[in-house]
């Protein structure tokens, strides 16, 4: 490489990094309150401790799919409207988060002006009654069959019903001072076994057991030095434990002392609270407490997110590679690949280190993971050959498989606990991971196959050299993909005899790995047979993407089996358009050859010589 | 293949066989026997579906209401037993040993043990249910979709002898005679699936077949099989008793039922029940505590146990063991796995499974792990080699 | 022996003996295709913890005592008669280490829910079965219907049950038919799957009926009280009205009086005293304590006389509280209202 262009490549690598990080700079002091800090607490959520940053954005997400709420004058992250829900319910209710498109729910809450679709908790409370009926109503038909009207309802309720229990959470919402209702209780309740003989007034007792019934989070740690996950309680649960068994803990009143400072806009008092409260959790649950931080970096980095983005910049500067400057532009986008790579291999990590489990627990990482071993084997493709289609290839995949789990991510929390039966870290780091690695070296194969043809088909720049190296990448990768797929399902099938005494149940999940094992080795013994040469092979392996994406994906959507994850109708249409255009190339590859601006005459001899052997 | 080798003459015919043709034929129809056969659980169920296309010759497909049907692909049965010729076939044809085919033939030993082993699975094992309550002990197991007809002769005060009628045996009809009892049992109508109703409710419903027992105050309706796997069928028989004397009456059976109904012949008392099919074991399991752990907050179980006392008086066993999710009792070929609860957490179900041809698969898997690793690990380092010239 | 086709013995008939069965034998889940029979709903007591219902309970509950012991309330139904009312009398009996009985007349008292016959059981066991050497106690409804049969079944402490036995025949008069056949599907969408999201819309349940005094505002979302209003007067202040009910007997009428006395800055009373200054108000045919409480002078922010007037009522097994306070001059002007409110209310 020559050197002027040099510093160029490696200015473009820093700005990358610089970007990457950038994140980390910023410093979330809104009106002065320390949300940032505030925001690294740890609460119990769903059987995970996890910082109230996730518990806000999750929440923000599945309220209004997206992380960050677009106000007046600028942005708000999702701790601060949290915070805001939480303490100041008057100002939370005006913001207008609740979307609604379709028509119909917009008639069931008696608006019909098209324009409108922005709601707040406000403009729909005086309608809570008829959503909740209508939901009710849909609730009782199967999920399967719900029309779209249905599902929106249903999907609208949750969302109020997930805000609610949100406000509903540290103290009843509208509350002005609730550090000082806890302060009249310390001062005039008499702990008794029988609350009512507490002294305490009927309404507040009330008010506790609608703050236990009803709060979404569990803000209360364990009382120190017990670090048990199923001793945290709710606000309400807590207090009330205090009017029956005395000894208030002290994170109630941390907790009321920073709502009430928090709605009488004292940033000051709010931040001296803060301070010790966490150095409190900190010095109890030390362990807990750095988790909690590592997430919430983790979450203010969007590891994922930024390599979702680089891994388009490569793909476009590896397809650029191929028309001009080949040698910089290539190697520009092999150091981006690398780079990302341990990006994305970090975010990984981290992740790994939260939840305590091997990297593939749901669909989401599922997707996270495929895209980490596609480059995996991307880069290595890349090593050896040079001429930019592994980094092509494998940043094609990345982009799309993140922009995938992206997309999975707006359900809420991805790191949810694993069902008893999948709760092995053994099978999952072997089966699970093994199967996953099947997926993303079929998906490789896949995408090198589309390149010859798309390169041979629609440009000329696919040489004889080209094809034969793209060839051999094919083979070697269906060969992979072979290994890994067919060892990873017999593990499957091991898991499934060791937890329930049957190997094999024909469970949709496990055929579909099993499709995946089959096709690869089609493709192999076609190839040993010589029932096909290059462009055969080529066309086989675009198929492989079919297969892989409906056993990935299309047998959730039947809803049925042990191993569904939900069902998710609204990728459907994507996937049959997938499959679809996938279809479409391997058509064209069956295109005469003349008809390709390519010039490829057809080999002479196979070009994967050494591998027919096997039929000698 | 025109350089292949014959080493016998003898081969010549299995050269058709041999084929890698037929190997991906073979491999294509299994894909989309696959593919179909998961889409059809959709509609049928997933019992069905191993039935019709998993453990089967053929996969028959008929017009909704037709009589008739018309084979449309292969069944798992005839594939497997097609692809396990086909490989041994080649092996014997094509392949010479060498070193460099170490990992091929690894490779397809272990696809051969596989495919054997799924067969001996689809006819040999046998999964059944134990339901225990707290406290509760039981030296049989149960089968969760099938029925027996029981007729018990309870007139030793010590032991009861059962003789067990399995449902294959009453779907067939006819009389049944065994030597150890003194009467044939005659099998007027045999109802897979069938609901009960009390005759007070349906007035105008024909008379029934039963004429003693508590048959004739019941109305039977047949129903088609459930395609549901969290349901079973309910299945009903009219059952004539014929002593040497002549008929005894006709008795209602049906698994709805849970009293037995008694009669006498020859100063013998003999009951009759119809139940899931029991198969008793040489031990016994009693539960002492089920534990049920869920995550904190949720409602998401984290794990399942079951403590149970395991007797065995003829090895002299008496010990307690912990089953739990992915951690089996394995006792007397019989595998014991947590597989579900009830009563609000004071019933453990337990599936029983006996299959002999369990390890197969670990065999299976181990060779062909290592053969596909040497075969590919072969060629990548030549590869390389080659690259690095 | 007939001819055997399979490689097993799958289709051979077998004999065996086995040892006498005690017990009766374990019932398989009976999740039946056949079981296409009614449906029937129920509402649960305050202060009854629902269970998930598994396998084939149709319903279940839990009772926590005071002691921390529990009684588990079951809902069953069975195809067909499933052993008959003695039977399973005698079943539930066997449980309690009680004899059976023989006489069917002996075996319930027949009562009438949703205008079928419900036979009501009550047991009670003459030695503790349980190893902390309580009695045991069963509370049983058969309810036999066309095709199958239901059964509620509340089994635990003989103390805790027998307190509870009011509840229980409320509960089993509370069954009826369901309106819908389509169960409710869970739904695992997003992240609301913590225990029993509760609902948004306030007092869900059973609403209150009553009719509006003139002037009174109804507050648009008061989540935990099942119903609130507001009473503005035209010099801007205005009285707050509030009904809120708990489960459980109050037993803190003393209790809260003192803690509104407190809150106008009156020293607090006695029983004796409370029985002797106590008003009472028949409305409607429920029998409401009165309480009237006016600060001794101005108090809080603005100073002003600050009044309290509440009606407490104690009825099955339920307290309620409504309760106006405000301003005095706002309250007083209201007095009137508040009557007139508490004769229309309907406590369900």
């Amino acid at each position: 490489m020559r050197k002027s262009r040099s510093w160029i490549l490696w200015l473009i690598v820093g700005l990358t990094i610089v970007s990457v990080l950038a994140p980390l700079a910023q410093h979330d002091e809104r009106d002065g309150f320390e949300m940032q800090k505030f925001g690294r607490l740890p609460v119990l959520l769903n059987g995970r401790i996890k910082p109230l940053d996730t518990v806000a954005r999750t929440s923000l997400l599945i309220i209004q799919g997206k992380q960050t709420l677009t106000i007046e004058h600028g942005e708000m992250t999702a701790i601060d409207w949290l915070a805001e829900v939480m303490f100041k319910a008057s100002e939370a209710d005006r913001r207008k988060i609740f979307v609604i498109r379709s028509p119909e729910t917009q008639a069931a809450i008696g608006r019909n002006d098209p324009a409108e679709k922005y709601f707040s908790f406000l403009d729909l409370s005086s309608h809570l009654q008829e959503i909740e009926q209508q939901a009710d109503l849909a609730q009782k038909v199967e999920a399967q069959v719900r029309s779209p009207f249905q599902r929106d309802i249903i999907k609208l309720f949750e969302r109020l019903t997930l805000y609610h229990r949100l406000q509903n959470t540290l103290e009843v919402a509208g509350t002005e001072n609730f550090k000082a209702q806890i302060d009249d209780l310390l001062k005039n309740i008499h702990p008794s076994q029988v609350p009512m003989n507490s002294g305490i007034t009927a309404e507040a007792l009330q008010s506790l057991g609608f703050l236990a019934e009803t709060g979404y989070f569990f803000p209360i740690p364990p009382v120190p030095p017990n670090d048990d996950p199923l001793q945290w309680r709710k606000m309400g649960e807590s207090v009330l434990q205090f009017i029956t068994a005395g000894d208030l803990h002290p994170a109630v009143s941390a907790w009321a002392t920073m709502a009430s400072a928090y709605a009488a806009n004292d940033p000051a008092g709010f931040n001296a609270e803060l301070d010790r409260y966490s150095d409190w959790v900190r010095e109890h649950f030390p362990n807990r407490v750095h988790k909690a931080g590592v997430e919430s970096v983790f979450n203010q980095l969007e590891p994922f997110y930024s390599a979702m983005i680089i891994y388009l910049l490569i793909f476009i500067l590896a397809c650029g590679s191929w028309l001009a400057w080949p040698q910089s532009l290539g190697r520009c986008a092999y150091v981006l690949l690398v780079v990302t790579f341990v990006i994305h291999t970090a975010g990984l990590i981290t992740r790994m280190y939260l939840e305590g489990r091997p990297p593939v627990t749901n669909l989401y990482s599922s997707a996270v993971f495929i895209g980490w071993g596609a480059v995996l084997l991307g880069i290595l493709l890349e090593r050896f050959f040079r001429n930019g289609i592994g980094s092509a290839t494998a940043s094609a995949i990345g982009f799309l498989t993140l922009l995938i789990a992206h997309h999975l991510s707006l359900d809420g929390d991805t790191m949810e606990m694993m069902r008893a039966v999948l709760d092995t870290n053994a099978w999952l780091a072997t089966h699970v991971v093994m199967v996953t690695l099947g997926y993303a070296s079929t998906f490789l194969a896949g995408f090198l196959a589309l390149t010859y043809i798309v390169r041979g088909a629609f440009t000329p720049s696919l040489d004889r050299a080209t094809a034969n190296s793209l060839a051999r990448m094919v083979y070697g990768i269906v060969c992979f993909a072979t290994l890994f797929s067919f060892v990873g399902t017999i593990l499957g099938g091991i898991w499934a005899d060791q937890s329930w005494g049957r190997f094999w149940g024909w469970d949709p999940k496990e055929n579909g790995a099993a499709l995946i094992v089959l096709w690869n080795a089609i493709i192999l013994h076609a190839r040993w047979g010589g029932l096909v040469r290059q462009r055969g092979l080529m066309v086989l392996a675009v198929f492989g993407n079919v297969v892989t994406s409906w056993s990935w994906f299309g047998v959730n959507m039947l809803g049925i089996g042990l191993h569904s994850y939900g069902f998710m109708d609204s990728a459907f249409p994507w996937l049959i358009g997938f499959a679809l255009s996938q279809i479409l190339f391997m058509l064209i590859g069956m295109l005469p050859l003349h008809t390709w601006r390519s010039q490829l005459e057809a080999p002479r001899a196979p070009p994967v010589r050494e591998m027919t052997k096997v039929s000698a | 293949m025109a350089t292949a080798t014959l080493p016998n003459e003898f081969l010549k015919p299995l050269r058709v066989f041999a084929s890698l043709r037929l190997t991906v034929v073979c491999l294509g129809c299994g894909m989309l026997l696959i593919f179909l056969g998961t889409l059809a659980q959709v509609h049928l169920g997933i019992h069905a579906v191993q039935a019709r296309y998993f453990q089967s010759l053929l996969v028959f497909w008929s017009p909704r209401g037709a009589d008739w049907k018309i084979p449309i692909l292969p069944g798992g049965y005839l594939l497997g037993t097609v692809l396990l010729v086909n490989l041994i076939a080649a092996h014997a044809t094509r392949f010479e040993v060498s070193r460099k085919k170490i990992g091929i033939f690894l490779l397809h030993l272990g696809v051969i043990l596989l495919l054997l082993g799924q067969l001996l699975t689809g006819l040999y094992a046998r999964e059944t249910q134990m339901r225990l309550d707290n406290g509760q002990t039981l030296g049989y197991s149960e089968a969760p979709r099938e029925v027996e007809l029981a007729v018990i002769d309870v007139t030793d005060p010590s032991f009861d002898q059962v003789v067990s009628v399995p449902e294959e045996v009453l779907a067939r009809g006819g009389t049944i005679q065994n030597p150890t009892l003194p009467f044939t049992i005659g099998i007027r109508r045999f109802l897979p699936n069938a609901r009960l109703t009390m005759r007070a409710q349906e007035p105008n419903a024909p008379v029934s077949l039963a004429t003693t027992g508590f048959g004739p105050n019941v109305v039977v309706t047949e129903l088609p099989r459930t395609v549901k796997d969290d349901e079973r069928d309910l299945t009903s028989a009219f059952i004539e008793i014929n002593g040497v004397q002549g008929s005894l009456g006709t008795w209602l059976v049906s698994n709805a039922i849970a009293d037995r109904q008694s009669f006498s012949v020859n100063d013998h008392s003999y009951e009759l029940i119809m139940r899931q099919r029991r198969f008793y074991k040489q031990f016994a399991l009693t539960l002492i505590h089920f534990e049920h752990d869920r995550y904190a907050g949720t409602d998401i179980p984290k794990n399942f146990s079951s403590r149970v006392r395991l007797l065995d008086s003829e090895r002299g066993e008496n010990r307690e063991v912990l089953i739990s999710m992915n951690d089996p009792l394995r006792y007397r070929g019989y595998t014991f796995y947590q597989a579900g609860f009830d009563n609000n957490d004071t019933t453990t179900i337990l599936q029983v499974v006996k299959n002999p041809a369990m390890l197969l698969p670990y065999i299976a898997c181990g060779l062909v792990g290592l053969g596909l690793l040497v075969q590919f690990s072969m060629h990548l380092f030549g590869f390389v080699r080659k690259r690095n010239r | 022996m007939f001819a055997s086709c399979g490689p097993s013995d799958d289709s051979k008939i077998t004999v065996y003996r086995i040892p006498k069965e005690t017990a009766p034998a374990a019932t398989p889940p009976l999740n039946t295709a056949a079981g296409a029979g009614p449906a029937l709903e129920w509402s649960a007591p305050a202060g009854w913890e629902t269970q998930p219902a598994s396998g084939f309970r149709k319903g279940s509950f839990l009772v926590k005592g005071a002691d921390g012991k529990t009684a588990d309330i079951s809902i069953i139904s069975f195809p067909e008669q499933a052993g008959g009312l003695l039977g399973n009398v005698n079943r539930w009996r066997d449980q309690l280490k009680l004899a059976p009985i023989t006489n069917e007349a002996e075996a319930g008292t027949p009562i009438s829910v949703a205008g079928r016959d419900m036979f009501f059981v009550d047991l009670v066991s003459a030695q503790p079965v349980t190893p902390d050497g309580a009695k045991s106690r069963i509370l049983g409804g058969i309810f036999p219907l066309p095709g199958e049969t239901w059964f509620f079944k509340m089994m635990g402490p003989d103390q805790l049950v027998e307190a509870q036995r009011d509840a229980f025949k409320q509960f089993l008069g509370s069954v009826r038919p369901a309106e819908s056949v389509a169960p409710a599907t869970a739904d695992n969408a997003g992240n609301t799957n913590a225990p029993t999201p509760p609902p948004i819309a306030p007092a869900a349940g059973a609403a209150l009926q009553y009719t509006l005094p003139n002037g009174w505002q109804e507050k648009p979302l008061s989540t935990m009280r099942r119903a609130s209003f507001n009473a503005p007067d035209p010099n801007g202040n205005s009285a707050d009205i509030s009904v809120v009910s708990l489960p459980g007997t109050a037993g803190g009428e003393l209790a809260n009086v003192n803690r509104w006395r407190d809150q106008v800055k009156l020293g607090p009373i006695d029983e004796q005293a409370l029985a002797r200054s106590a008003e009472h108000l028949q409305a409607n045919g429920h029998d409401y304590l009165m309480v009237d409480l006016v600060s001794a002078g101005p108090i809080g922010d603005p100073p002003e006389k600050q009044r309290i007037v509440a009606a407490i009522l104690n009825e099955n097994d339920h307290a309620w509280f409504i309760k106006m306070t405000g301003p005095d001059a706002a309250v007083d002007a209201q007095r009137s209202a508040f009557t007139d409110f508490l004769r229309s209310l309907k406590i369900p």
